[in-house]
C-alpha cells in the first residue's frame, strides 16, 4: 500500500491532464496517504503477522517478509518477488514519506510559477521517485533492491534535468545520471557474485545465518561483495570518488534537492551498507574501506563548503560531508547511529534547503552568497528556520544533529579506527564554520546584491517550514529513541568532546563574519580557494583521464568507422540484395502454371527427403 | 485381383483422357468414368458408403456443375488449337517432375517397410466399411471434423455468391479496376536510397 | 488373392501424376480444375485403401472430409473461373498474369 499509493500518483499525473489544483492535491496527497499507511504497517504490522516494532520499541527485530511470488527462477536460483519490513525499513519508509510529504507540500508553493504541464510533470517525476525509493527500501532480494535503485537514479535524472531547457541542467542531469550507473554495474557485479558464489540473491540466504557462513568462509568473496557494493553506494550517495555529480545537481528545483539530494536518495547508499552489515562483518577490509572512504568524504566535502561561494553548492557540500559520517558509521557497525543520522539530517537538511528556497524566491534566485546578506529582517521565517537547520547541523546540543552525529563518532572512537575518527572529528569542527559563514553572510549584515527583495511565501511555503524546524531542534529525541531501540548506550565522553569541536567551529565563524561583512571573506578567493571550490582538481581529473580519451576514441570511431567502413558496408549489403532481389523477381512469371510447376518440384524434393532419410 | 486390375487400367485410362481431351465437355465426361471406377475400387475395399458418395456427390453433382459452368462460358473457352502451347521449358520441366514423384512414391510403395495388417482386418470383420461402422467414426470420435466440413461447405457457398454475383451490378469496382490501375510492366525496385548516409555531424558541448 | 496395398499406392501415384501433369501442362483454367480433382481422388485413392489395410475407419472418415473440401474448392474454383470470363473476357491461363513480378 505504502509501496502503490505513490505509483498510483505519478501514473495519474503522467497520464491524466489534470486542472492544476488537483494535481497538486494528488502529487502531495498520495505521500500524505503513503506515510499514513506507512505509520499503520509500522504500528500494526506490515503483514500476516503482526510486526512487533511499537509493542517493544526494539528495531533489531527480525524482518517479516510478505512474499507475493517468485520474479524468476533459473535453475537453482530463484529470485523471490516481495518485501521485507524491519526495523531498519521502517525508519526509511517514515523518513521518505513523511519529510517527502512536507517536501512535496512545499513544492506546491515554490513550483506555482510554473506552467499546468509542467507542474503536472514534475509531481509526476515526484511521485515515481518517491515509489522507486520505497521500492528499494522494502524489496526483499537484491534484484528488486536493483529495480529501485536504477528507479530512483533515473527519476533523479528527470528531476535534476527538470528545466531542460537550461544547458548547464541537462549537463548536470547527464552527468548525475552516468554516475549514477557506475554505481548500478557495481550493484549488479555485487549481485552476479553472490548468485555465483553464494546461489542466493534474496535477503534471507545472503544476509541470514547460511549467508553469513558462507561468507565467514570465503573472506575474499566477502571482501569484493563488500567493495562493489561500496561502489554502488559510493555513487547513490555521492561519496569519494564518485562524488562529482551532487553539487551539480544543485542546477534542479530546490525542493528537489531537499528531497534526493538531502532527505533520501543519498541516504541509500547507507541504507544498502546498513541491509549488508552481515557482508561488512564478514569483511573487515571492504568495512574499513568504505569506512574510511566515508570519512575522507567527510572532511574533504566540509573543506570544499568552506569555500563555497554558491549557497546551494554549500549545503550540497554539506550533505556529501554528512553522508559521509553515515556511511563511515554504518560501515563500522555503528548502524543506529548512522540510521540516526539519516533521520535527523533528513530533518534539518530539507529545512535548510527550504530556507535556501524562500531565499532564492525573494531575490530572483540568487544563489551566490556574495550578492545577498541582510536577510534577516526581511526573511524572519528563513532566517530562524536556517539558524535552527544551522544549529542542528553544527551538532550544538539539544539540536537533532548532535545526538546523532555524536553518536556515529562515539561509535567510531569504541569500534571503528583512529584515522576514520580524525577525519570526522576535523570535519565537526568544520561543519559549524562552514554553515554559520553561510548562516552570517547570508542574514547578517547588509544586502549586497542588486535586484529588489520581494519577500513572498505562501502557506504551503510556510508550514513545512516550521514543522521541518520544530523537528530540527526536537528530533534528537528519535535519535535517541533509535539508538536505545537498537540497545546502543550515549557515550557521554564523546558527546563532551563533540560538544567543544561544535562551539569552537561556531566560535570561530562568529568572530571572523559575526558582521556579515563580505569583506571579511576576503581569504577565501586566493588561488587555494579556487582550488578548493574545485573539488581539489577533481573534475580535470576525470576530464584528462576519461573524458578526452573516450573522446579521441569517438572520434576515431567517427571517421573510420562511421565514415568509411560502415557506409561501405551498407551499400554492399544493399547493392546484394537488389540484385537477389532482381534475380528473384524472374521467377514471379505471373503463370500460375509456374508457380504450379514450382509446387510440384517442391513435392518431389520433399518425397526424394522422405525416402533418403 | 481380376477386377482390380481392369478397373485400374479403366481409371488411368479415363484419367489420362481427362487432361488429354481438346474439348472441355469430353474432360467432364472422361472425369465422370473415372470417378466411377474408383467408386468401384471402394466398394471392393469395404468402403461402401465412400463409394456411392463418390458417385452421388462426385459424379453427380459436382460435375452437373462443371457443365453448367462450361455452357455458361463456352464462347469464351480457350482457342483449342493452342491448348497445348507452354511456356519455354515447362513441358520438360514438368515431365521430368512428374516422372520423379511418380518413381519415388513407386519405389516406396515397392521398397517402403508397410506394417503388417492389423488384425482382425485383412481377416475380413464383416462390419468392417458397413454405413454403420461409418457412422459411429464420423458421429462418435470424428464429430468435430465432421462439423469443419460444414463450416467449410457454408464458407464456400458464402464464397462462391459473393464471387460470382457481387460484380455484375457494381461494374468497374473490384478486380478490373485494380488491375486496369497497375503499371504496365514493373519498374525495378528503387534502390538509391540505399546510399550511403552523410556522417553525422560532431556536436555535443562535453 | 486380394490385392495388397502397394499396389493401390501405385495406382495412386499413378493418378497423382497424371493430374498433376494437368494442371502443369493445361491452359484451360476449366481442365486444371479437372485436375485438381484428379489429384484430390488419387489421394482419397490412397486413404481408403490404407483404412482397409490397416482396419481403420479413420482414413474413410478422412476421404469423406476431403471429398466435402472437394466439393467447396470445386464451387470456389468455379466460381473463380466464371468471373474470370466475365471480367477479362478470356480463359488462358497464360494471359492472367497480373502477379508478375
Amino acid at each position: 500500500m505504502t509501496l502503490l499509493l505513490p505509483l498510483a500518483g505519478a501514473l495519474i499525473l503522467s497520464l491524466l491532464r489534470l486542472p492544476r489544483r488537483v494535481q497538486g492535491l494528488v502529487g502531495a496527497g498520495s505521500i500524505l496517504l503513503a506515510f499514513l499507511s506507512g505509520l499503520l504497517m509500522v504500528s500494526s504490522g506490515g503483514g500476516p503477522g503482526p510486526y512487533p516494532f511499537a509493542a517493544h520499541g526494539a528495531l533489531s527485530q527480525p524482518g517479516v517478509e510478505v512474499q507475493l511470488g517468485t520474479w524468476l527462477a533459473a535453475g537453482t536460483l530463484r529470485i523471490p518477488l516481495g518485501l521485507w519490513v524491519d526495523g531498519l525499513t521502517a525508519v526509511f519508509v517514515l523518513v521518505i514519506t513523511g519529510v517527502g510529504f512536507l517536501i512535496h507540500v512545499y513544492s506546491l508553493g515554490y513550483m506555482a510559477g510554473e506552467s499546468d504541464a509542467d507542474y503536472g510533470r514534475y509531481f509526476a517525476s515526484m511521485n515515481l521517485f518517491v515509489a522507486a525509493m520505497l521500492l528499494l527500501v522494502l524489496a526483499d532480494s537484491f534484484p528488486l533492491l536493483l529495480v529501485g535503485w536504477a528507479g530512483v537514479g533515473f527519476t533523479s535524472y528527470l528531476l535534476i534535468g527538470f528545466w531542460y531547457t537550461r544547458p548547464a541542467a541537462v549537463v548536470a542531469a547527464r552527468k548525475a545520471f552516468i554516475l549514477n550507473t557506475v554505481g548500478d554495474v557495481g550493484l549488479i557485479l555485487a549481485i552476479a557474485l553472490m548468485a555465483a558464489r553464494l546461489g542466493t540473491v534474496d535477503f534471507t540466504g545472503v544476509l541470514g545465518p547460511a549467508g553469513a557462513a558462507a561468507l565467514a568462509a570465503h573472506p575474499a568473496v566477502a571482501t569484493w561483495i563488500g567493495l562493489l557494493l561500496f561502489v554502488a553506494a559510493a555513487a547513490k550517495s555521492a561519496q569519494l570518488p564518485l562524488q562529482a555529480w551532487l553539487s551539480d545537481a544543485m542546477e534542479g528545483p530546490t525542493p528537489v534537492s531537499a528531497l534526493i539530494h538531502a532527505a533520501t536518495m543519498v541516504t541509500a547508499g547507507v541504507y544498502l551498507i546498513a541491509r549488508t552489515q552481515a557482508v561488512y562483518a564478514a569483511s573487515p577490509a571492504a568495512a574499513a574501506w568504505a569506512g574510511d572512504l566515508g570519512a575522507l568524504t567527510a572532511f574533504a566535502a566540509a573543506t570544499v563548503g568552506v569555500f563555497s561561494y554558491d549557497i546551494k553548492r554549500l549545503l550540497a557540500y554539506s550533505t556529501m560531508s554528512q553522508v559521509g559520517y553515515m556511511i563511515s558509521g554504518v560501515a563500522f557497525g555503528a548502524v543506529a547511529a548512522g540510521v540516526s543520522h539519516v533521520v535527523t539530517h533528513a530533518f534539518f537538511k530539507a529545512l535548510l534547503f527550504m530556507a535556501v528556497g524562500l531565499v532564492m524566491h525573494a531575490v530572483s534566485d540568487e544563489r551566490d552568497m556574495r550578492r545577498m546578506g541582510g536577510l534577516a529582517r526581511r526573511l524572519p521565517l528563513a532566517r530562524w528556520g536556517f539558524l535552527a537547520g544551522a544549529l542542528a547541523l553544527a551538532g550544538i546540543p539539544p539540536f537533532a544533529g548532535f545526538w546523532s552525529k555524536d553518536a556515529v563518532m562515539g561509535g567510531l572512537l569504541h569500534g571503528g579506527d583512529l584515522f576514520a575518527y580524525a577525519l570526522l572529528a576535523l570535519a565537526a569542527l568544520l561543519t559549524p564554520f562552514y554553515i554559520f559563514r553561510a548562516y552570517y553572510l547570508t542574514f547578517g549584515g547588509k544586502y549586497r546584491g542588486e535586484g529588489e527583495v520581494h519577500p513572498h511565501a505562501s502557506r504551503s511555503l510556510q508550514w513545512p517550514t516550521v514543522v521541518l524546524a520544530v523537528l530540527a531542534v526536537v528530533g534528537g529525541i528519535f535519535a535517541v529513541l533509535l539508538q536505545s531501540g537498537w540497545g546502543t548506550a550515549l557515550d557521554p565522553g564523546s558527546m563532551a568532546i563533540s560538544t567543544v569541536l561544535a562551539l569552537i567551529g561556531w566560535g570561530a565563524a562568529w568572530s571572523i563574519y559575526r558582521g556579515g561583512d563580505i569583506r571579511a571573506d576576503a581569504w577565501t578567493a586566493g588561488a587555494l580557494g579556487a582550488a578548493v571550490r574545485s573539488e581539489y582538481g577533481w573534475e580535470g581529473l576525470w576530464q584528462g583521464a576519461l573524458v578526452r580519451p573516450a573522446h579521441g576514441v569517438a572520434a576515431w570511431l567517427l571517421g573510420a568507422w562511421e565514415g568509411r567502413a560502415w557506409p561501405a558496408a551498407q551499400s554492399a549489403t544493399a547493392a546484394g540484395a537488389a540484385a537477389l532481389g532482381h534475380g528473384l523477381s524472374l521467377w514471379q512469371s505471373g503463370l500460375v502454371r509456374r508457380y504450379a510447376l514450382s509446387m510440384f518440384c517442391g513435392a518431389a524434393l520433399l518425397l526424394l527427403w522422405a525416402l533418403v532419410r | 485381383m481380376i477386377t482390380f486390375f481392369i478397373v485400374a487400367a479403366a481409371a488411368v485410362a479415363a484419367a489420362i483422357g481427362v487432361i488429354a481431351a481438346r474439348n472441355a465437355v469430353h474432360s467432364v465426361l472422361w472425369l465422370v468414368v473415372h470417378l466411377c471406377s474408383l467408386a468401384v475400387l471402394y466398394m471392393t475395399l469395404h468402403a461402401e458408403f465412400l463409394g456411392l458418395v463418390q458417385i452421388l456427390i462426385y459424379a453427380g453433382a459436382v460435375m452437373i456443375l462443371f457443365l453448367f459452368v462450361l455452357s455458361l462460358l463456352s464462347a469464351r473457352s480457350a482457342p483449342n488449337a493452342a491448348a497445348w502451347e507452354q511456356p519455354r521449358g515447362q513441358t520438360g520441366l514438368a515431365i521430368a517432375a512428374a516422372a520423379v514423384v511418380a518413381a519415388l512414391v513407386l519405389v516406396g510403395a515397392a521398397v517402403g517397410n508397410i506394417a503388417a495388417p492389423t488384425q482382425g482386418a485383412a481377416g475380413g470383420a464383416a462390419a468392417f466399411g458397413t454405413v454403420q461402422t461409418f457412422g459411429q467414426a464420423l458421429f462418435g470420435p470424428y464429430l468435430l471434423p465432421f462439423e469443419g466440413t460444414a463450416l467449410a461447405l457454408l464458407t464456400a457457398i458464402v464464397g462462391a455468391v459473393a464471387l460470382s454475383a457481387g460484380h455484375d451490378d457494381a461494374a468497374g469496382r473490384g478486380l478490373p479496376a485494380t488491375v486496369a490501375a497497375e503499371p504496365a510492366d514493373g519498374a525495378p525496385i528503387d534502390v538509391s536510397h540505399a546510399a550511403p548516409a552523410e556522417p553525422v555531424a560532431t556536436g555535443g558541448d562535453r | 488373392m486380394p490385392v495388397g496395398l502397394p499396389f493401390y499406392l501405385a495406382l495412386s501415384a499413378v493418378l497423382f501424376v497424371i493430374g498433376g501433369l494437368g494442371v502443369l501442362l493445361r491452359r484451360d483454367p476449366l481442365v486444371m480444375v479437372m485436375a485438381i480433382e484428379l489429384m484430390w481422388n488419387a489421394a482419397n485413392l490412397a486413404f481408403v485403401a490404407a483404412a482397409r489395410h490397416y482396419g481403420d475407419m479413420g482414413g474413410q472418415v478422412f476421404v469423406f472430409v476431403v471429398i466435402t473440401v472437394a466439393a467447396a474448392d470445386v464451387a470456389i474454383g468455379l466460381a473463380l473461373t466464371v468471373l474470370l470470363g466475365r471480367t477479362r473476357g478470356t480463359l488462358d491461363a497464360d494471359r492472367l498474369k497480373w502477379l508478375r513480378g
